[in-house]
């Protein structure tokens, strides 16, 4: 099962992994705000420029109505006075130009403003039809209106005339850029408004996320034992799932550990007996006795060794970070108390804040060994100390050791000391499993135990352990 | 000196009072937690062998009972679970050792003397008391550097008496220390050992080490002759 689980969590480190709910957010709302007062702002623009261009046509057809109300055509020709109320149409380049048109396309009239005008390509149109066109030339552009009429003369004469009033386009383009101008830069305030004001609403929104996320930091450091009930309903049932999800895992970790002790007592209990019966039975030969005694031995390391190295590896447990000092006081004032003949004195020098990267009884098996072997070796002196730095990539680097006043661990026999059986003396009591428990602990935390010497004239044994 | 022993397997129990019985000490039994905590409250005991894994009262519960019962009885425990959690917390709720099942009974035997010994204040297996002095492994005594032959008695009650100098000991405790609870008591069977002892380790009666206090009981005190200068 848990084979399986693994093989799934190593296949999707491959993936890359799925946005973040808050730029998934910011995203939309960016993308949303951007496409909402885009099509408002074109839309707007439009309208206005429709409703603009109405108004300069109707304005345009106004001018025609005034020329035609002044207008008297005589014989072929039109007659029109030189100075028209329209002030506009009385000076050169004015923006404001008329003109009137014979059924060929000749002019027969034409505002003083427009003097000045050439190549305008004025066209006849059919009488009683209108156009709304933009003319260009070679300097400017214009909004023209045009109107195809059939004049009838009091003697019966008609004539067929083509008016055309010319407004310059700057007319109806300096309204429609401002317009445009304070439309964009509004709409833009307005998009940034809300912009920000979702940004606040989706970080109001998502809080409680963070603060899940750091509660569950929490707990893996081991500063939480389980999520606090504070959140929002949404996330409570989470919340709850994921504490009885815990509060499952701790109790199966417990009950695991509960009947690894157990069948260690109900096997060394008759280990202890058998080793007993021989003891008192006179009839078994010495030799022979000898021989199941080590066999008994071995059987009783297997036991040991076998049962304590599971309980070490609980996957959720390595999450854990428990501080040393408060593990190292305790078992070193037991020790004292064990030792109390030796007369150690014991010199303990560990920051508070120092953590272990893992379980108190991990951190119990490794201060125990160590700490036993250093009062058993030992004559007089022992230093217990860590330190904890700042290493690369935000993690940290704990360095824990323990030094006695021993003789020492040479230096050809290092190497193999924490090996399982094997010790270096045949005086001490124990079986030669402690350091070797050590290493396999220690094996689960990706590090190993260092041999050297120590300033006290024996041995140190150093760990150092580096967590994020 | 008696020992308690509470064990609840009853050939590991036999086995441990068989070798203590044979090292010199008196022994009372106890099968689980709760004959363990009598046997700790009606007895003088001078130590406890306590397993961990007890049926009715656990051991931690019976360790804890004799400590909140304001009693100093050294206490050795008895323990399966090798796991140094338990060991520490046996230790720091009144334990004064532990031994890790199995065992070999010579090892017990070691760690019992020597938590005797600690609980009256020795540091060596030897105590001297000016030309006395006992050898609590090989359990010898020398006067003037000459070995004295003790029957087993006679080692407990000198033992017993030289382990609490300048104490009086009645005649009722040396009892309850020497003697296991089911032996037939004679109230004259102290003062012949003790009439014994004195011819054997101060033959001449120079040093009177053994006092007998009337009504009281006994003190062991060894008066040093002043040097001539």
């Amino acid at each position: 099962m848990s084979k399986s689980i693994d093989v799934m969590t190593l296949d999707s480190s491959f993936l890359r992994p799925p946005p973040s709910l808050s730029s998934r957010l910011r995203t939309s709302a960016t993308c949303l705000t951007l496409l909402f007062f885009s099509f408002v702002g074109v839309v707007i623009d439009h309208a206005y420029q429709v409703s603009l261009l109405n108004a300069v046509e109707e304005r345009l057809q106004a001018q025609i109505y005034t020329l035609l109300s002044l207008a008297d055509v005589e014989g072929p020709t039109i007659d029109l006075p030189d100075d028209l109320a329209e002030a506009r149409f009385n000076q050169f380049d004015s923006g404001l130009y008329a003109f009137v048109l014979d059924k060929d396309a000749n002019p027969l009239w034409q505002s003083k403003s427009s003097l000045l005008l050439d190549h305008l390509g004025l066209y006849r149109i059919d009488r009683n039809t209108r156009e709304f066109v933009e003319l260009e030339s070679p300097d400017s552009r214009f909004n023209a209106l045009s109107q195809g009429i059939l004049w009838q003369g009091l003697n019966g004469n008609s004539l067929e005339l083509t008016l055309w009033i010319l407004e310059d386009a700057q007319f109806y383009k300096q309204p429609l850029s401002k317009f445009r101008w304070i439309l964009w830069s509004g709409l833009f305030l307005v998009a940034a408004l809300l912009y920000f004001s979702l940004w606040g609403l989706m970080y109001w929104a998502l809080m409680p996320l963070n603060d899940l996320a750091t509660d569950v930091e929490r707990i893996e450091a081991g500063k939480l034992s389980a999520l606090p009930s504070h959140y929002p309903r949404e996330l409570r049932r989470l919340s709850h799932a994921f504490n009885l999800m815990l509060a499952h895992e701790r109790q199966q970790i417990d009950r695991y550990k509960l009947t690894l002790a157990d069948l260690a007592h109900s096997l060394k209990t008759p280990l202890s007996v058998i080793k007993a019966v021989l003891h008192q039975e006179t009839k078994v030969d010495p030799q022979t006795a000898l021989g199941i005694n080590q066999q008994l031995d071995r059987m009783n390391q297997s036991v040991g060794y076998h049962l304590k190295r599971p309980v070490h590896q609980p996957a959720y447990s390595k999450k854990t970070k428990v501080p040393i000092a408060p593990s190292v006081y305790r078992v070193v004032n037991a020790l004292s108390k064990v030792y109390a003949e030796k007369n150690i004195t014991f010199q303990v020098d560990i920051p508070e804040g120092v953590m272990f990267p893992g379980p108190e009884d991990d951190l119990f098996e490794v201060l125990g060994n160590l700490l036993e072997n250093a009062c058993k070796y030992g004559n007089s002196a022992i230093a217990v100390g860590a330190n904890q730095q700042q290493g690369p990539n935000s993690t940290s680097i704990v360095e824990f050791w323990v030094d006695d006043d021993g003789s020492g661990v040479p230096h050809d026999k290092r190497r193999h000391i924490s090996k399982r059986g094997v010790r270096l003396d045949s005086q001490e009591e124990g079986q030669g499993l402690g350091l070797a428990l050590v290493k396999d602990i220690l094996q689960n935390y990706d590090t190993q135990l260092e041999i050297g010497d120590s300033p006290l004239g024996g041995a140190r044994f150093k760990i150092t352990f580096i967590h994020s | 000196m008696k020992i308690g022993i509470v064990e609840d397997e009853k050939t590991l129990r036999d086995h441990l009072a068989q070798g203590l019985r044979s090292a010199g000490y008196s022994i009372e039994m106890a099968e689980d937690g709760e004959e363990g905590w009598y046997l700790a409250q009606e007895f003088e005991l001078d130590l406890i062998v306590v397993d961990l894994g007890l049926p009715k009262v656990s051991g931690m519960e019976l360790i804890k009972r004799i400590r909140n019962n304001k009693d100093k009885v050294p206490i050795l425990v008895l323990t399966a679970r090798g796991n140094w959690q338990d060991k520490v917390e046996a230790l720091e709720i009144g334990a004064d050792d532990y031994v890790v099942k199995p065992f070999q009974l010579e090892e017990i035997v070691a760690r019992v003397n020597a938590l005797l010994r600690r609980s009256v204040g020795l540091a060596t297996p030897k105590i001297e008391r000016g030309p006395f002095v006992m050898d609590t492994v090989a359990q010898q005594v020398f006067v003037h550097n000459q070995l004295v032959e003790l029957t087993s008695y006679e080692y407990k009650i000198l033992e017993y008496l030289m382990m609490h100098p300048k104490e009086v000991i009645s005649k009722t405790k040396l009892t309850d220390h020497i003697y296991e609870q089911d032996f037939e008591r004679d109230s004259n069977v102290i003062e012949v050992f003790i009439g014994r002892l004195r011819k054997k380790i101060d033959p001449d009666g120079e040093h009177k080490p053994i006092e007998t206090l009337r009504g009281r009981g006994y003190r062991f005190s060894v008066n040093l002759p002043s040097k001539a200068v």
